[in-house]
């Protein structure tokens, strides 16, 4: 019955991301610098869930899970679920399926400060040690996520109520301005501050230790559980706020919720995993495509494919030139915009509706 | 019972809407007439809280309706808006299942989901069920938000629904169709207030019409009572007759043809 609560359809769906999630989680623990046979990983698996085992943990296997591979392959989850539930809700407020998390300002805001922090890091390095300026990059990213998206929602106030069309109209122009500012301290920076500034701006999963994961986890965790909350409320954008709010909804109040929710989850990420682009438009598109619009759906499902697809670009971008790796961001936009064309060209009559 | 005191509309210091009074019962069928721009609109948009009145108040069955909380609002209170644009390619079942969303949790129940499908069988929709929204035609939507806001308030026993040109798509059988579904239920007791351009079509299905013009309420009556020449082309500025179904005792209005229109410009 094709009514009844979600379909048998988007269950399976669930196992199904739920069970390749697991594979290439695996698969990223093996392989890396160090190639860790499979038995291995399952004996560190065993080890860490309490089963006891009758072969012996390799140390220096376990060793390089325990410090490595984990962490990276933790946060790749994270950063993914965050990336692709977030950027399923946005595109759900803003009634406009080419939204991303980006298009507020977050990714651009971050930028900015990363590159300032960055380009200016001898004034900080040379008093605060190289370790505190690593923390300072990651915690100006988020700083400056989350003024960018303050200002592009302050501007669209009308009458105390976001204005959705404002808000794009802002967020472009945010986003320039922050580009062009970003750009700006490019060109006055070095060889070395130039390629560090490039390579934050493309995305990395580099900096995965455990203490990314706990700084990170309250606020990805937050937005895991507060967006499918109001899948309901994010249907009923669909119709329009009027709609919604004939329907006894308060899509003002909702929209903040998201885009707090969401900016805290990506600005979180942003600031230990640099841009990581396509992932927040891409991933609830095809989400959609198989398995139909409905938020109670969409939401969950886009975080398990977004943790998937992270996972993946993660292992070729750190497998592909080992010992050596290529940005992230710039695997999952060479995966993505084919796809993306893909569904461009086969939907254009809707999007030009 | 729905009362109107004295609403007054003000955007911008342009009036839309000046004193306007008026008392609904339960089991009436309501049209409000006008020309473009009349305030018909924005006297519906007052009656379903989505804007608050100037000056003046509203009161729903003995309640102000400032005083009802949104959920308890959207319980009893359905609004067909005059445009429909769904966002994402939901099917034409989720679309009508929104309309249960007041009054389900996470899960929708038994009940809602056999709701749903007495709506969309009524509005001739179930076939399109799975179909996604934006296929449809501009009829086919309407028949679906019709659906919605009909599954919105299925099992209340008293119920406002306010319909903004809920037929201006559909052809012609279910323009009288869905003006049946109003009169029928108006006759379980609901409050139906619409806002229709075909004259005659209000004409026979409802209990009262309103003239409207220039945002005041300018005849209040049955269809026999203010259909006549005089007000047509006060309201609507042209030339009609008015005739009189000797068997059903409907009011017609035949408008006139007009035979030439002058042309601006040098065309």
């Amino acid at each position: 019955m094709l009514l009844n609560n979600l379909l048998l359809k988007n269950k399976l769906i669930f196992v199904g991301l739920a069970l390749v999630l697991c594979v290439v989680s695996l698969l990223s623990l093996s392989f890396g610098a160090l190639n860790i046979p499979l038995k291995q990983v399952a004996l560190n698996l065993a080890h860490h869930l309490g089963v006891s085992t009758t072969e012996p943990v390799d140390e220096l296997y376990s060793g390089v899970m325990d410090l490595v591979r984990w962490p990276r392959t933790l946060l790749g989850i994270l950063v993914g679920a965050a990336l692709g539930m977030s950027g399923a809700a946005i595109q759900a407020i803003f009634r406009n399926p080419l939204a991303e998390p980006g298009l507020i300002g977050i990714s651009a805001g971050a930028s900015l400060m990363a590159a300032t922090i960055i380009a200016f890091e001898f004034v900080f390095f040379s008093t605060l040690g190289s370790l505190f300026g690593h923390y300072l990059l990651a915690a100006g990213a988020f700083l400056g996520a989350g003024i960018a998206t303050l200002l592009v929602y302050r501007i669209s106030l009308h009458h105390g109520k976001p204005h959705i069309g404002t808000m794009i109209l802002a967020g472009v122009a945010i986003n320039a301005l922050a580009g062009s500012l970003t750009g700006l301290i490019s060109f006055a920076s070095d060889e070395q501050q130039l390629r560090s500034i490039t390579f934050w701006m493309l995305g990395s999963l580099g900096n995965a230790s455990w203490y990314t994961i706990w700084t990170i986890l309250p606020f990805v965790a937050l937005a895991l559980v507060g967006l499918p909350l109001l899948a309901k409320a994010l249907n009923s954008f669909s119709l329009g706020e009027q709609e919604a709010q004939q329907l006894g909804q308060n899509p003002q109040q909702n929209k903040l919720r998201v885009i707090v929710l969401a900016t805290l989850a990506v600005g979180a990420t942003v600031s230990v995993a640099g841009i990581i682009g396509f992932v927040g438009l891409l991933v609830p598109h095809a989400v959609r495509m198989v398995g139909g619009s409905d938020n109670r759906y969409v939401l969950p499902a886009s975080a398990l494919l977004g943790s998937i697809i992270l996972t993946v670009a993660d292992l070729i971008a750190r497998t592909i030139v080992a010992p050596s790796e290529i940005p992230i961001g710039v695997v999952t936009a060479l995966l993505g915009t084919p796809l993306f064309l893909f569904i461009l060209i086969r939907d254009k009559k809707k999007f030009a509706a | 019972m729905l009362i109107a005191e004295n609403l007054t509309y003000t955007v911008k210091k342009h009036t839309i809407l000046k004193g306007i009074n008026f008392v609904i019962h339960p089991g009436e069928v309501v049209a409000l007439l006008g020309a473009n721009g009349a305030g018909k609109s924005s006297l519906l948009k007052l009656l379903s809280a989505e804007q608050v009145p100037s000056e003046g108040q509203i009161s729903l069955f003995g309640t102000h309706l400032k005083s009802y909380t949104a959920i308890s609002l959207a319980k009893m209170r359905a609004t067909m808006a005059q445009h429909h644009q769904v966002s994402t390619d939901f099917t034409v079942a989720e679309v009508v299942m929104m309309g249960r969303y007041p009054h389900y949790n996470n899960q929708p129940q038994p009940n809602d989901i056999a709701t749903v499908q007495e709506t969309m069988l009524l509005c001739g929709i179930d076939h399109l069920a799975e179909r996604s929204i934006l296929s449809l035609s501009g009829g086919e939507s309407q028949r679906v938000h019709l659906a919605r806001v009909l599954a919105q308030l299925w099992g209340q026993p008293r119920a406002i629904l306010l319909l903004d040109e809920p037929i201006s798509a559909m052809d012609i059988k279910f323009q009288h169709h869905t003006l049946a579904i109003a009169r029928t239920l108006a006759e379980k007791g609901w409050i139906i207030v619409a806002v229709l351009h075909d004259i005659n079509l209000a004409a026979q299905y409802a209990d009262r019409l309103l003239l409207m013009k220039n945002g005041r309420k300018l005849m209040d009556g049955t269809p026999s009572e203010v259909l006549n020449s005089r007000n047509i082309y006060t309201i609507f500025g042209i030339d009609a007759e008015i005739v009189v179904n000797p068997k059903t005792l409907h009011t017609y209005i035949v408008p006139k043809a007009l035979s030439s229109v002058a042309l601006p410009g040098t065309l």
